[in-house]
This record gives C-alpha cells, sequence and structure tokens, in this order.
C-alpha cells in the first residue's frame, strides 16, 4: 500500500501511475451523482444536449448526502453502492470522466472500461458519512434540484480519503472476486 | 395515553438509532481491531469507529442513508385500546425526526413512478402478541445498500446444516463489500417464506456477542462466521480476516416439504433501537 496526495483535474500520467490498494488523499473538485442523476445525464446524452457539468476529467462521487445543518456546507455524505451505476459507467467513461468513487465490487464492464479508457474507480469507506463530511470543504448546486438528494453537486474536497479499487490496467483490490 | 408521547417516541427512536451506534456492535468493532494486521483493514475499521465517535458527539446520522424506518411491535398486557393511535404517533414522529434531523428523505412514494419523495413515511410495521408487561417498541433503521443483498432460499427438506452454511457462504460471497461489511448477518430458518424473512430481520436486532441458547444453532451459527471469516473480504472490502461480525439465527417449525433460508443483512452499524412501555 502507498500513500498518495492527489489533486483534481486528475491528468492521464496521474491517474496511470495509481496502483490497485493506493491509499489517496484527494483535493480539488468532485460532482456528486447516484442512480436518477446518471438517469437524467444519460437521456441528455442521447438527445445530444449540452449537460450540466463537463464530463472530460471529472470525478463522480457516488453519494446523496443529508440535508446540511444551517450553517454548514453538507450534511453525512458516505458513498453508495457503485454496483447499481454500472450500468452507466462505462458511457461516462467513454466520455472523459477519468474516476469513479464509491462503495463495493464493479461487474466486468466497468472494469473494462476503466482500463480501456484508463480511468480509475476510487472506493472510500462505506458507511462513514459522518466521518468524510470533515472533508468536504464546499458544495453547490449544479443540476436536477428537484431530485433531492439525487441533484448534481459540486463538491470541493481536501484530503478525502480514497483507495485504489480498479487502475488504469483493470486490475482489482477485490481479492474474494 | 396521548398520541403526542408515541409521537416523541417515535421522533426520539429514529433520531437515537441515527446517531449512536449500538453498544453491542460497537465492542465487537473493537475486537475486531485487534484481530487485523493489515493497514487498509485496519483503518476501515478505525474510520468506522471514528465516524461512531464523531456522529453521537455531533448528532449526525452514521450514514447518508437514514434508512427504511422497520418497527417491530410486540403487544403484551396493556390498556391501549385502540393500537392505530400507536401506529399514528410513531409515523408522525419519524417524520418530525426526518425534518428535525435533517434526516435524508429517503422513500418515494410510489415504488414505480419514484416520483415524489416522502420524509421516510410511512414507516413499515410489524406486530406480535406477548407475555409481557406494556408495549415493546424496537424500531430497525434499514440502509437499501444492505437491504438490496437480502435472499430467500427454499432449500430441499433433506438439506442439512452444511448446505445451508454453504448458501450463506455464497450469497455473502455475492454480496462483497456492497453492504458495508463486516456484516450483522441476520438469518431466519423455517415457517414459510415470508416467516423465514421476518425472522432473519429480527435476527439482525439480537446482541452481535451472544450466541443462541440452542446449543445446535449457537454451533450453527458459529460455523457460520468462521466461514465467513475466511472469505476474505474483509471491512469495507479491503481484504481482511473480519467479514461477519455476528452471525444470529431464529428458527420456526416448517413443513416437511421445504426449508426455508432466508439472509438479511445488516451493515457494520446496523442501526435499531428497543423501548418498553408499561402502559
Amino acid at each position: 500500500m502507498k500513500w498518495r496526495i492527489i489533486k483534481t483535474p486528475l491528468d492521464s500520467g496521474e491517474v496511470e501511475r495509481l496502483k490497485v490498494g493506493d491509499f489517496c488523499l484527494l483535493s480539488g473538485e468532485i460532482y456528486t451523482a447516484r442512480d436518477k442523476a446518471h438517469k437524467r445525464l444519460m437521456e441528455l446524452m442521447r438527445r445530444k444536449k449540452r449537460l450540466p457539468f463537463n464530463l472530460r476529467g471529472a470525478i463522480i462521487y457516488y453519494t446523496g448526502p443529508t440535508p446540511p445543518r444551517s450553517g454548514e456546507v453538507i450534511g453525512s455524505a458516505g458513498p453508495t453502492t457503485s454496483g447499481r451505476m454500472d450500468r452507466f459507467a462505462p458511457v461516462f467513461y467513454r466520455s472523459g470522466v477519468k474516476g469513479t468513487i464509491g462503495k463495493g465490487e464493479r461487474d466486468s464492464s466497468v472494469k473494462e472500461a476503466v482500463k480501456r479508457y484508463k480511468g480509475v474507480y476510487f472506493i472510500t469507506w462505506g458507511g462513514c458519512g459522518v466521518y468524510l463530511k470533515q472533508f468536504i470543504q464546499d458544495s453547490e448546486l449544479v443540476a436536477f434540484p428537484e431530485l433531492g438528494p439525487e441533484a448534481i453537486y459540486k463538491l470541493k474536497v481536501e484530503k478525502f480519503p480514497v483507495i485504489v479499487a480498479i487502475d488504469s490496467t483493470g486490475r482489482t483490490v477485490f481479492k474474494h472476486c | 395515553m396521548h398520541i403526542q408521547t408515541f409521537r416523541n417516541i417515535g421522533r426520539e427512536l429514529y433520531l437515537s438509532s441515527n446517531w449512536k451506534i449500538r453498544p453491542d456492535i460497537k465492542k465487537a468493532l473493537q475486537k475486531a481491531l485487534e484481530s487485523e494486521r493489515g493497514g487498509l483493514a485496519r483503518m476501515a475499521l478505525e474510520a468506522i469507529l471514528k465516524n461512531a465517535e464523531l456522529a453521537v458527539k455531533e448528532k449526525l446520522p452514521l450514514c447518508q442513508d437514514t434508512g427504511y424506518p422497520v418497527f417491530f411491535i410486540k403487544i403484551g398486557k396493556t390498556r391501549l385500546r385502540d393500537v392505530t393511535l400507536l401506529e399514528k404517533g410513531l409515523t408522525l414522529g419519524v417524520k418530525d425526526a426526518t425534518l428535525k434531523g435533517p434526516l435524508r428523505w429517503s422513500v418515494v412514494s410510489d415504488p414505480l413512478s419514484r416520483g415524489e419523495m416522502a420524509p421516510n413515511i410511512p414507516p413499515v410495521f410489524h406486530y406480535e402478541y406477548s407475555s409481557i408487561n406494556g408495549i415493546e417498541i424496537t424500531l430497525l433503521v434499514k440502509g437499501f445498500g444492505s437491504e438490496n443483498q437480502t435472499a430467500l432460499y427454499m432449500l430441499d427438506p433433506v438439506s442439512g446444516p452444511e448446505e445451508v452454511i454453504q448458501i450463506v457462504v455464497d450469497k455473502v460471497r455475492q454480496a462483497g463489500s456492497k453492504a458495508c461489511p463486516p456484516y450483522i448477518v441476520g438469518i431466519g430458518i423455517g415457517g414459510t417464506s415470508e416467516t423465514a424473512l421476518l425472522l432473519s430481520k429480527k435476527a439482525t436486532l439480537l446482541n452481535v456477542n451472544s450466541w443462541s441458547k440452542d446449543h445446535r444453532i449457537a454451533t450453527l451459527e458459529k460455523n457460520i462466521k468462521r466461514a465467513l471469516n475466511k472469505l476474505g473480504i474483509g471491512p469495507l472490502g479491503v481484504g481482511g480476516n473480519t467479514t461477519a461480525l455476528g452471525v444470529r439465527i431464529l428458527t420456526h417449525p416448517t413443513h416437511i416439504a421445504g426449508l426455508p433460508v432466508a439472509i438479511t443483512l445488516g451493515c457494520h452499524s446496523t442501526r435499531s433501537a428497543k423501548l418498553r412501555l408499561r402502559i
């Protein structure tokens, strides 16, 4: 296990240096999106409409936070199960998304997409929403406010802990599968 | 008894189960930390414990998935004549807690159109009669990362404990780390299909550091736990010796033609709270 400090936007060389099991502290901008937001983005892509943020080089965090208390930027904000986004992920990697953050295993189509488009899949600490909240400095609504916790937010994170779970060679951290 | 009392109870149970880790689970996590050598496995357990510490201190939900509220209600000797007041009050309490927390609105009113969001109501209610004095209310706050991994198997009646062990191991291997291990594994065996499922949920409410009083069942619990902890999934999937924090089994008589086995996975911070009312 290597410790790494990484910053967004991640360039290709940096992504290719990341190896399975590396523990990284991620700083910079990431975008939240989970089930419904993915479905909406896919529809926009299908209709060749403008997307609410640029996918190229983006990092997507699969999360639906609790609402912030007054004076705070966000509530508890841990990862949701990435597997539910497997049906969308290959298209997103193909469209330029550099990395996704979530929890749990991905199917083979995601592994192949990560390898083919030289991306990365990170996991972070599942079920640790308060712990992870500490590393989120700012939150800005980007799209789909009507989706409530499933809206897309741009988060500014500082030393947010992530682990490389699938690296750009397609290797996975999950030894049991 | 006034509906407001039940409303207060519903609010407090829903908030406190979201903020406070169960003492038995905290103890099991601390013990697990002693058994892990790997850097990432230890870091995962430390993050889980730190999360629990911060949640109770800051009164913030342990997880952003503040769960689907499931009430298990035991009705014993009571003067309460209109039980619907209980259900109405607890429902209002869940709504109050969601707004006050603030907790996430994780419920859609229609499962198919999925349009309208609700403040985590209506809760699910399960009732049973009991010889206790008063009414016992247990709330399970069920996150759906783990709920999605629920399984029901209708095994052949001749399948023995070995096949039960195998099917649980296969299920947990397939769930991997999608439901936030180390898991609280609840297993329901017997009855009809829905009995087994209900028992498997209730089993996740039991103390994870205890075993069944029935020696045969306790042995099965221990054997399943041992087998699961050899899978190597480990805390949050990073590998390690701790895949199951606890394994508990509840059984019920069943039919000569079948052996229902249901599995409910609870995450590393399975949330529940209980309260007895003498009314």
